[in-house]
């Protein structure tokens, strides 16, 4: 019975989190507020058996990358934008569209879920399912060259990060 | 925790209403962070999605599928804030709707 | 040995051309001297020594071939670059290199102080190494590369100074003149291979007596097409007007291109031909009516022009008339005989002239000359050597052969052409000697700031005024008249035109030899007779000449305005075809051709100006497109 409440709680903070995260005036709220939204997201993963998912979402997305984005939001020091949307007429455009598109979202999702047939808990879950044990063994076999591209693209990444950073653009 | 009292649709439905959060940022706001974190904000929708099928079917390759979106993460956000710094720098500024030089 | 370095004969010369061509205006000036004259040096030792070994043969096997490679093979078409030696090859050569070396070495004191020195060498030895090619071609189409190559230096050398319009104009004229002979000569060689399936002297000539019938419309055809090409290279009526604009040139190459070598292109051409020529009785009288009135057209010109080098081309075209009168009456040898010892005495009169206009500083009016030969004694000597020579007082050269050009003339062409050829000869006599007397007899006519720069030239150019003197007097004992065995030419040329001369019958009526005699003492008399009239004129009584001028004023007028030939054509050929060309550029390239690409152009642009408005330049509006798409993608996905 604990899970729909861990849902309902996870998912409404989310969500909220994630209006903040695109409303708010100051970076740096937004930012927290995006460190919000990983944090449910997380708390989600764990709900759907997916621990080492979650741990990682936490430690990388939540620890890593949004350090780097607050870093840069105050290197920069950007004084709240004025008008907090960009002006002009695709402003409107722009809300129309994403709301056309989670229209179409919507639709999908509650007109397939019936042909997805099986529900939820019928498939008997396999066992160490979720762990950091099975993921390496699957990451490491199956997705081995996948896996050695994603480093390559990381220290081209690193590289790109570090031309673009250090070079004087005249 | 063998089953799942909460159904996949609504899992299906916070991944949408993200992702449609995170595109509403991309398409109006003005400063480049908050568009890239917007984009971050669509990426873990994804991501939200990916996992809920992967527990659906009991497969580990969503999971794994994450892993991947992370590091793509990762190093678009370490390239694109090189080049919002570097913007900034030249520019003195991060609006998107400043910088227009490619206009044809 | 010799017969196998045939090809360094050409080959040399080209080397210069390519080391001074291409060096040119770095290599110091020595250098360039002795490359550009000892190219063409080496050229005439090796062409002494196959001449030598040609001697050595017996005369019916004279006649030797170098293959060098393969220029063209495509289906039936072959074309070798292959030399041939034979004895009017021979004959040539010898002179093309012999008298091209005496006017290198000229040159070297002529043009000492200009500055393209290595240039000048460089288009001299290209000049020397395409009319070698022209010479000792084995098939048409290599004969024609030296021909149109021949054509070009002439282009290069008369516009030398091209920094004087008019020598680039002159220079332009030329070529274009003789683009059109070359036109021609090209459309013969078509036919040739069209009827022959071979552009090979050796198949052509071999079959041509086969194939073609005496006096059959191809052979006239083939005939007359070539002799096009050949007015053109040799300055005969109707394409004779670029050659007076010519001596534009420095006088050297007038000496060589425009008297000694290229113009006689056409005679060897023609001579070379001749079985087309002996098949084609009209072809061979039309070679003789216009050399005729090529002879008097140009003598009567001569006779009043006032620049001392133009007075030498029109008597050079008229030279080259009797020329193609010998050929025209099938007298083959007697026309080359007269295009040697022409070379010969021309261009030692035109070197003559150049050291003149050396002496005086560039001047080349008649009118302001005179008296020089108390200040010229060598350069006077070697020209009167060469004036007698031209004029035919014997025992000079051109004696010999213009009186056997006319002794033929008479024998086979009859009275007529004999009586227009001893005009020819009395107005030759009588100009060439005005031009001497009002030279260097008389009282001096130029300034006193020219007179005190006037000195002999260097030996560099005396040395080969004198050679040349020599040459210009033996030259015509080659060809002694009734004296058995004196025809020493005849019989070296017999191999070569023997087949073809057995043709046609020879008209020997009237071939006796107090004929022969008679003929001699006439045309030596009507020479002289020109030499006193011209003395009584510009010596004596100075006065006479502008008396007579007066009292026929309108033929004076006509024939001091060369016969308005010039204007003639330029109102009838050359201005309707600017005309028409600049309406051409006008209407049809600016308007429809321009207006086309530019129209294209524009509505590319137009296009384009309309596409690249979608190029806003905010990324948002791009992700705002993109979104746009996904909304499509999704909901045909979602719907389907």
């Amino acid at each position: 019975m604990l899970e729909p409440v861990l849902f309902a709680l996870f998912s409404v903070s989310a969500v909220v989190f994630a209006f903040n995260v695109v409303f708010r005036r100051n970076a740096v709220h937004c930012a927290l507020h995006l460190v919000g939204v990983l944090l449910s997201l997380s708390g989600m993963f764990v709900l759907l058996n997916a621990q080492f998912i979650a741990a990682i979402q936490i430690l990388i997305y939540a620890g890593a990358i949004m350090v780097l984005f607050l870093f840069v939001v105050m290197l920069l020091n950007v004084k709240g934008e004025a008008p907090l949307l960009t002006p002009g007429a695709w402003k409107g455009f722009g809300f129309f569209f994403a709301l056309i598109v989670f229209v179409e979202l919507l639709y999908i999702v509650l007109s397939q879920g019936g042909t997805e047939g099986t529900p939820a808990a019928a498939v008997p879950l396999p066992p160490g399912f979720g762990s950091p044990a099975e993921i390496g063994r699957i990451l490491y076999s199956t997705w081995l060259f996948p896996f050695e591209v994603t480093s390559i693209l990381l220290l081209i990444a690193v590289i790109g990060a570090v031309v673009l950073a250090k070079r004087k653009f005249a | 925790m063998q089953t799942l009292s909460v159904p996949l649709e609504a899992y299906q439905l916070v991944a949408a209403l993200l992702f449609t959060i995170g595109l509403i940022g991309v398409l109006v706001r003005r400063s480049a962070l908050i568009i890239f974190m917007s984009i971050e904000l669509m990426l873990n929708a994804v991501n939200l999605s990916f996992v809920a099928f992967s527990r659906q079917h009991g497969q580990m390759d969503g999971q794994i599928f994450v892993f991947f979106v992370m590091s793509v993460a990762a190093a678009e956000v370490a390239v694109g804030l090189a080049i919002l710094v570097a913007i900034f720098r030249n520019r003195e500024t991060a609006n998107v709707d400043e910088v227009h030089l490619l206009k044809g | 040995m010799g017969l196998s370095l045939l090809w360094l004969v050409p080959a040399l010369p080209l080397l210069g051309a390519l080391v001074n061509g291409i060096g040119a205006g770095k290599l110091p000036r020595k250098l360039a001297s002795v490359i550009g004259v000892g190219s063409v040096g080496l050229a005439f030792a090796i062409a002494l020594a196959c001449f030598g070994d040609l001697l050595s043969l017996s005369p019916e096997q004279r006649r030797a071939t170098q293959s060098l490679y393969t220029w063209i093979q495509t289906g039936d078409f072959r074309a070798d670059v292959r030399l041939m030696l034979d004895p009017l090859s021979a004959v040539m050569m010898l002179v093309v290199t012999g008298v091209g070396f005496l006017i290198h070495v000229y040159s070297m004191g002529y043009m000492g102080h200009e500055k393209a020195y290595g240039r000048y060498f460089a288009y001299l030895n290209l000049f020397t190494f395409s009319m070698l090619t022209l010479v000792l071609a084995d098939n048409f189409l290599l004969m024609f590369l030296g021909w149109e190559a021949v054509g070009l230096c002439s282009y290069l050398l008369i516009g030398f100074w091209y920094e004087r319009p008019a020598a680039a104009e002159a220079g332009k004229k030329a070529f274009v003149v003789n683009r059109i002979g070359d036109w021609g000569f090209l459309l013969g060689i078509f036919l040739i291979f069209v009827t022959f399936g071979s552009v090979d002297f050796g198949t052509v000539f071999a079959q041509a007596p086969l194939r073609l019938a005496v006096g059959s419309a191809l052979a006239s055809g083939i005939a007359l097409l070539l002799f096009l090409g050949a007015t053109g290279k040799s300055a005969q009526i109707p394409l004779y007007v670029w050659l007076p604009d010519a001596m534009e040139g420095p006088t050297p190459v007038s000496a060589l291109i425009h008297a000694a070598t290229m113009v006689t292109a056409g005679v060897y051409m023609v001579a070379r031909c001749h079985v087309f020529y002996l098949l084609s009785p009209l072809a061979l009288q039309t070679v003789a009516v216009v050399g005729i009135m090529t002879v008097l057209l140009a003598a009567t010109i001569a006779v009043t022009q006032t620049d001392i080098k133009r007075v030498l081309a029109y008597s050079t075209i008229s030279q080259l008339g009797y020329m193609f009168v010998g050929c025209g009456v099938g007298a083959f040898t007697s026309g080359i005989f007269h295009l040697m010892t022409h070379a010969f005495f021309k261009a030692l009169l035109f070197l003559g002239a150049g050291s003149v206009i050396h002496a005086l500083s560039g001047e080349q009016d008649l009118w302001k000359m005179g008296g020089l030969r108390r200040y010229l004694p060598k350069t006077h000597l070697t020209f009167l050597i060469g004036t007698l020579a031209i004029a035919g007082v014997i025992p000079f050269a051109g004696f010999f052969s213009k009186d056997e050009i006319l002794f033929q003339a008479w024998l086979r062409g009859g009275p007529l052409l004999w009586c227009a050829g001893i005009l020819g000869a009395f107005l030759t006599a009588f100009y060439m000697f005005r031009l001497y007397f009002l030279t260097f007899h008389g009282s001096p006519r130029f300034s006193e700031e020219v007179k005190h720069h006037i000195h002999e030239s260097p030996d560099s150019m005396t040395i080969p005024l004198m050679i040349l003197a020599v040459l210009s007097t033996v030259g015509g004992f080659l060809q002694i008249p009734l004296v058995q065995g004196g025809q020493i030419l005849d019989r070296f040329l017999e191999p070569v035109f023997a087949d073809a001369l057995a043709l046609v019958p020879p008209a020997h009526a009237g071939h006796t030899p107090m004929a022969e005699v008679w003929l001699m003492a006439i045309s030596l008399a009507v020479a002289l007779v020109g030499i006193l009239v011209a003395y009584r004129f510009y010596v004596t009584s100075p006065e006479t000449p502008r008396r007579l001028a007066e009292r026929v004023r309108g033929l004076y007028r006509l024939v001091f305005n060369k016969y308005w030939v010039d204007e003639a054509y330029d109102a009838t050929v050359v201005q309707p075809i600017y005309r028409g060309s600049v309406r051409l550029w006008e209407d049809f390239d600016a308007a429809v051709i321009d207006g086309a690409v530019n129209g294209v152009g524009k509505q590319i642009e137009r296009g384009s100006a309309l596409l690249r408005s979608a190029q806003v330049g905010y990324v948002q509006v791009y992700a705002l497109v993109l979104t746009l798409g996904a909304v499509v993608v999704i909901g045909y996905l979602a719907l389907r």
